[in-house]
């Protein structure tokens, strides 16, 4: 048998080599980027975590989005036991409104935060548990009242006048405009900035590597 | 050396390869989570993105055999996540990453559901029309 290569041999290890190289090529890309690429600006905005952390997340969520459940509800706890309580790191929520029925969440969640920041989180992971998997019927202006009642601590009047007027619809829109500027083509929810570079939410673990490795850095 | 005509595994697993560098660009990159639907394509996708270039290297035509079942799979996959984008059947995607949210699309309007669905049938075409190669 002839052991000669054959043009077609040739072709395939050249062909592979090319894409071994273009893998190779965007491996070290991805290990050269800095690891603070920009910021984000997205302070006035709720938090989570004591301020003088090292490392700050941003995280973007609509309260209507089922993902975005899935983060709060799976992946956030742990993130918010490991580093947010121990004070290495805080998080900046931004809540957008974009799917339906979510305004009066987003509203809810920015009230919530402004009258009572010690409810927060514990109003926003309600509001994501209440509503998670159902469909807008046009009554979460009533059953996002319910769902602070049952958190407590808040100040219901003044909530449901909050979302009856609709009272953060501006910061609501600016939050929507400023998250489709710094993602552009690529916008989505929930999506995680960690000391502003987008980071996958895939787990818990790889949020908290890359929290780690920024502590070394610093 | 004489020059023949490129055979058709040859352009099916560089369709591939593109195929898996785009999605691994997308990932590992961009940092665009894959939802449940892609990573059934990309399950379909992968091996196909090595056996292929080995079939190729022997000439073998019977890459079908063990091709074209992948592309189904990729193609079914594509199918399901371009009913959850066009109807709406959110639950087929299940928890996690939504399929319809940060979904890419090319020119502005062909979603990359579509472009991967194309992209399993023509993948398939050329390893059925690859088919009669005999081993070297």
């Amino acid at each position: 048998m002839d052991r000669k290569p054959t043009f077609i041999h040739l072709l395939v290890i050249a062909t592979a080599v090319v894409s071994a190289l273009l893998i190779a090529i965007g491996a070290v890309y991805e290990a050269s980027v800095p690891l603070e690429t920009n910021e984000l600006r997205a302070e006035g905005r709720p938090r989570i975590g004591r301020l003088e952390a090292k490392v700050e997340m941003v995280l973007i969520e609509d309260p209507r989005c089922g993902a975005c459940y899935y983060f709060m509800e799976n992946i956030f706890p742990e993130i918010y036991e490991k580093y947010i309580e121990t004070g290495r790191a805080y998080c900046i929520v931004v809540p957008v409104s974009f799917l339906e029925g979510s305004e009066p969440l987003a509203n809810a969640i920015l009230a919530v935060n402004k009258q009572a920041p010690e409810q927060f989180l514990a109003f926003l992971h309600a509001v994501f548990v209440h509503f998670h998997g159902r469909e807008s019927n046009g009554w979460e202006q009533k059953e996002v009242l319910d769902v602070a009642q049952s958190v407590g601590g808040i100040d219901l009047k003044r909530l449901r006048d909050c979302i009856l007027t609709n009272c953060y619809s501006k910061q609501l829109e600016q939050n929507f405009d400023w998250g489709k500027r710094i993602m552009g083509r690529d916008f989505g929810v929930p999506t995680l900035y960690i000391n502003g570079m987008r980071t996958s939410i895939r787990s818990a673990d790889a949020i908290g590597e890359r929290i780690e490795k920024l502590e070394k850095h610093k | 050396m004489k020059i023949p005509r490129l055979p058709a595994i040859y352009l099916a697993w560089v369709l591939c390869l593109a195929g898996s560098l785009m999605s691994l660009y997308f990932s590992e990159l961009r940092h665009i989570e894959p939802c449940r639907f892609c990573w059934f394509q990309r399950i379909a996708l992968f091996p196909l993105a090595i056996q292929l270039g080995i079939f190729t290297y022997r000439s073998d035509g019977s890459a079908a055999i063990y091709g074209i079942p992948l592309c189904f799979v990729g193609f079914s996959a594509a199918v399901l996540q371009s009913l959850d984008l066009v109807f709406d059947f959110h639950a087929l995607c299940g928890p996690g990453i939504s399929c319809r949210e940060g979904m890419i699309y090319f020119f502005d309007f062909i979603p990359l559901c579509w472009v991967s669905g194309a992209g399993f049938v023509v993948i398939a075409a050329l390893l059925w029309l690859g088919r009669r190669v005999q081993p070297t």
